[in-house]
């Protein structure tokens, strides 16, 4: 895969850090809160984060961390002046993505990239393209954030690997506000009682409305 | 050690007690009073500084100063002592967790990724 630029440009190495900035290989720390190693003179010893943040002071600790692609998600008056910079990993959209596991027909990806992109907004679709490189298809994902000092990051601008046009970088902003934004949308509320017996079978968590009248068996909230 | 040969410092009345106290040297020089014993006089009260007896057993009390230094060191011991948290594992124990987190991390992300290609409809 990969392909002609499209929404893609290249700034010089030296240009200011902006919002939809693509860098490679930055840091993602994993910690689990069950299982935290402190370090110190003597060496290591495990406790659970619960236990370290009733004692209430800073700890060493060691944690896995990788390198990984980011997008830069802060706003471009924060990105000059602010002490840390805010960035989302990005993967491949399969990775992303599960419903996309095992899509292949042009019309499936096309329904998802653009119907399904307004509905389900925790993702923002990047195409491949040679120059980044990205050889295939990429999601940002919202959910994982990195944070970096704004300084270290200026100084690993060779990391940058390009940024998102004017055009892409307008449905980027929009999309990060619409992400943050969301509020829970009970999508099952005009369903009649069939439909809503339908919709239970797929996703049976969900609690009907009080004038849904649902079959035997099934909770009625 | 303490042999007794010390008194507590204490405030008090003149009275005629007092008064008859310090008279005992004169009344019974058998007693081996120092020859250090002073009568300090403060707001007209007399004030014992120091006396010290010869007769160790009978007047034995604690001494103070060693009390001072053991109820110090319960004080430092306090200080000192701080909760100790977690249970202490190897260099290789703790690479060997880290790893395991990593792919934890890994594996829940492609059972979320499954789930979510399962719920898919074309």
């Amino acid at each position: 895969m990969g392909g002609v630029t499209v929404i893609y440009e290249f700034p010089d190495s030296t240009a200011p850090i902006r919002q939809g900035d693509i860098f490679f290989g930055l840091p993602r720390i994993d910690i689990s809160l069950d299982r935290v190693i402190m370090v110190n003179q003597l060496g290591e010893r495990i406790s659970t984060w619960e236990d370290i943040a009733e004692k209430g002071e800073p700890v060493n600790i060691m944690v896995p961390v990788q390198p990984v692609n980011a997008i830069v998600v802060t706003q471009d008056c924060d990105n000059i002046r602010n002490q840390y910079i805010t960035l989302c990993e990005i993967r491949n959209f399969t990775d992303v993505e599960g419903k996309c596991k095992n899509i292949t027909a042009p019309k499936s990806w096309r329904k998802i990239i653009t119907q399904h992109a307004r509905i389900n907004q925790k993702w923002f679709y990047l195409p491949p393209d040679n120059n980044i490189p990205f050889t295939d298809k990429m999601a940002v994902d919202f959910i994982v954030t990195l944070r970096v000092l704004r300084t270290d990051l200026e100084n690993l601008r060779d990391l940058r690997r390009g940024r998102l046009n004017d055009i892409a970088d307008e449905h980027f902003r929009e999309r990060i506000g619409e992400f943050f934004r969301r509020y829970p949308y009970d999508e099952w509320y005009p369903l009649d009682n069939d439909e809503m017996n339908s919709y239970i079978n797929d996703y049976p968590e969900v609690n009907p409305f009080p004038w849904q009248k649902v079959k035997k068996g099934i909770p009625n909230g | 050690m303490n042999n007794s040969g010390t008194t507590s410092i204490f405030q008090e009345q003149p009275t005629s007690q007092t008064t008859k106290k310090t008279n005992l040297k004169q009344e019974n020089p058998a007693n081996t009073f120092s020859e250090n014993t002073v009568n300090v006089y403060c707001d007209n009260k007399p004030i014992k500084i120091a006396e010290v007896l010869d007769n160790s057993t009978v007047t034995a009390i604690v001494d103070p100063w060693l009390l001072e230094r053991n109820n110090r060191k319960l004080g430092t011991t306090m200080t000192i002592y701080q909760h100790i948290i977690g249970r202490h594992i190897s260099r290789s124990e703790a690479l060997k967790i880290s790893q395991e987190i990593l792919e934890k991390v890994k594996k829940e992300r492609l059972k979320l990724i499954e789930l979510e290609a399962s719920q898919w409809e074309e």
